[in-house]
């Protein structure tokens, strides 16, 4: 404890006052509104269930995990929700290892009663065999920058992690239905929590004895403040709960007041929240469908691929640009859509190609995650050529996916950048990373596109 | 203890400098503070300076204290200054300018 006492921000006299003379006009030192909220941004990991939340300086990861236990005596066909908070000492000097000090335990008590109190998570669901077995859900919260207003941020990240989260499906059998059989995710896709509402916490700071009261504080203002205020609402408008511990007194027209506001920046982050969520889904269902290690999966994925561009050709444009101009990063595509989808907007550059890009972001994604059936001239090898292409000669690439668009077979797409895949495949030896499934590779497909492949090639470089 | 905010010239007298009084302290990093000193003038600076009148005095052990009649400009002084860290030049200019901007327009 010595440790963190001696380590937490020393507030200089100076500082305070400024602080305070600012307030006076309504201003605050990093320049918003006294009830203004700091920018929220919302990432999501390769995991079901890991977030990470970044509350301008403040930044914090969550991360759900379920287990099959034995349920409460005095609730047995309930499951269980229990928060773990880990202040780490990189995010704050007067953070030590170990036992969680004061206002961690705060921390953690504020969001547990926020979801817990108002049965957000329905625990019901998470029965599996009354009196047996029951799912534990198990949130954990990493701390790892604070700079203020930790206890948002980490109810966000909370939300946002129980949101994307997947628990196995179980199913009963036996004799006397009393076997529970896990299913693993490749055999039955992952049930998501039953989530009724979204408790947001909302952090009031108040200073000076005046009714000074400032919405998000930051680091130095935390220091400054006289007491604090965390209320957790929903976007129905209900409390879920109110927390004020100690500090100076706030009046009850302050305390009315407060609660109005909280409300009102509630739904704006819902929305952030699910938008968040949502975005993060759709790009989970794409990456989902070249799960299938069958040939067949190459024509399924190439139509589903084709449905959802219409369905969502916003979506499909979006995530193919991003393919298209960022191709290094392409392993990094999941969890980069999320966040960097609104950026890439103005990165639209190449509306021609919108057909031939929804085949590329198929090849792209069909990279990520396919079964290891190794084979050269697979789909999967594309991006790499791409990459190499890109570096020699970025016309040819264009030109590949703008004849690739006109057919529906995988093989034509093949025979363009094949001597790219050569290429790549002898420089860089790319085994097992890439590939996956075509379905229509015969060995005359490996023969032709060798004859062919000098024909196109200087057309499309003369096209150029 | 209770520091005090004093600044003087190489030989330790006040010089016309003397106690710095309220005003903003805040901190930054060491490289930020020599070039806040270089001359010719930083850019950021610069900027700020054509616009606006404050007071401000730096220290080589990144400690920056910025004084102006309103609270306002110390906070656009200090937060532009805070975000010229790892800006270039040409890019702490444009910052700057699209700062005041915006302040304007308000």
């Amino acid at each position: 404890m010595d440790g963190r006492l001696a380590n937490t921000r020393k507030l200089t006299v100076n500082e305070k006052k400024f602080i305070e003379t600012a307030l006076a006009s309504n201003l605050r030192i990093d320049g918003r509104n006294p009830l203004e909220y700091r920018k929220i941004t919302i990432k999501f990991g390769r995991e079901d269930g890991s977030s990470e939340v970044q509350l301008g300086q403040t930044h914090v990861m969550g991360l759900v995990t379920g287990q099959l236990v034995q349920p409460y005596q005095d609730r047995q066909n309930e499951g269980t929700l229990s928060i773990f908070t880990e202040f780490s000492p990189m995010a704050d000097p007067s953070f030590e290892p170990g036992r969680p000090g004061e206002s961690a335990v705060e921390l953690g008590r504020i969001v547990d009663r926020g979801l817990r109190e108002s049965r957000a998570v329905d625990t019901e669901s998470l029965c599996v065999l009354a009196g047996k077995l029951v799912w534990a859900i198990r949130i954990d919260l990493h701390i790892l920058d604070n700079g203020g207003n930790l206890v948002d941020a980490a109810n966000i990240a909370a939300l946002a992690s129980l949101l994307t989260f997947r628990r196995p499906e179980c199913t009963l059998g036996g004799e006397d239905g009393q076997e529970v059989t896990v299913h693993p995710p490749e055999e039955r896709e992952p049930l998501p929590l039953i989530v009724h509402h979204l408790p947001i916490a909302i952090t009031f700071a108040f200073f000076g004895g005046e009714g000074k009261m400032v919405v998000d504080p930051v680091h130095s203002e935390e220091a400054v403040m006289g007491g604090r205020m965390t209320v957790t609402v929903n976007a129905n408008g209900d409390i879920c709960a109110i927390q004020k511990g100690g500090g100076e007194g706030v009046p009850q027209s302050a305390i009315m007041h407060c609660l109005q506001l909280a409300s009102l920046s509630a739904e704006s982050i819902t929305k952030k929240i699910k938008n968040a969520v949502e975005a993060y889904n759709t790009e989970r269902a794409l990456r989902k469908i070249k799960r299938h290690p069958t040939s067949d999966a190459g024509n399924v994925s190439v139509a589903a691929l084709d449905v959802i561009e219409q369905n969502k050709n916003i979506e499909q444009v979006e995530g193919s640009e991003l393919s298209r101009h960022h191709l290094e990063r392409l392993k990094l595509v999941p969890e980069d859509t999320c966040s960097s989808r609104g950026n890439d907007n103005d990165d639209d550059t190449k509306p021609s190609e919108q057909g031939g890009t929804g085949r590329v972001q198929g090849n792209a994604v069909n990279f990520l995650g396919g079964p290891s059936s190794w084979d050269p001239y697979s789909k999967g090898v594309d991006p790499d050529s791409l990459k190499a292409s890109l570096a020699s000669r970025g016309v040819s690439t264009r030109h590949m996916k703008q004849n690739g668009s006109g057919e529906n077979s995988p093989k034509t797409e093949l025979e363009k950048p094949t001597k790219d895949i050569k290429l790549a495949v002898l420089a860089t030896d790319t085994s097992g990373t890439a590939l996956q499934t075509n379905g229509e590779k015969t060995l005359k497909d490996a023969v032709k596109p060798k004859n062919k492949r000098r024909k196109r090639a200087s057309p499309s470089m003369k096209g150029s | 203890m209770n520091p005090e905010l004093s600044c003087t010239d190489a030989s330790g007298k006040a010089a016309e400098f003397g106690a710095l009084k309220d005003g903003y302290m805040f901190e930054c990093s060491t490289g930020l503070s020599r070039m806040l000193l270089s001359s010719p003038t930083c850019p950021v600076l610069e900027a700020l300076g054509k616009k606006l009148s404050f007071e401000i005095a730096v220290g080589l052990n990144g400690r920056v204290w910025v004084n102006s009649n309103s609270p306002s400009i110390v906070i656009i002084v200090a937060n532009a200054i805070m975000n010229s860290e790892s800006l270039s030049g040409v890019q702490q200019k444009i910052m700057a300018e699209k700062l005041l901007q915006k302040i304007q327009n308000d």
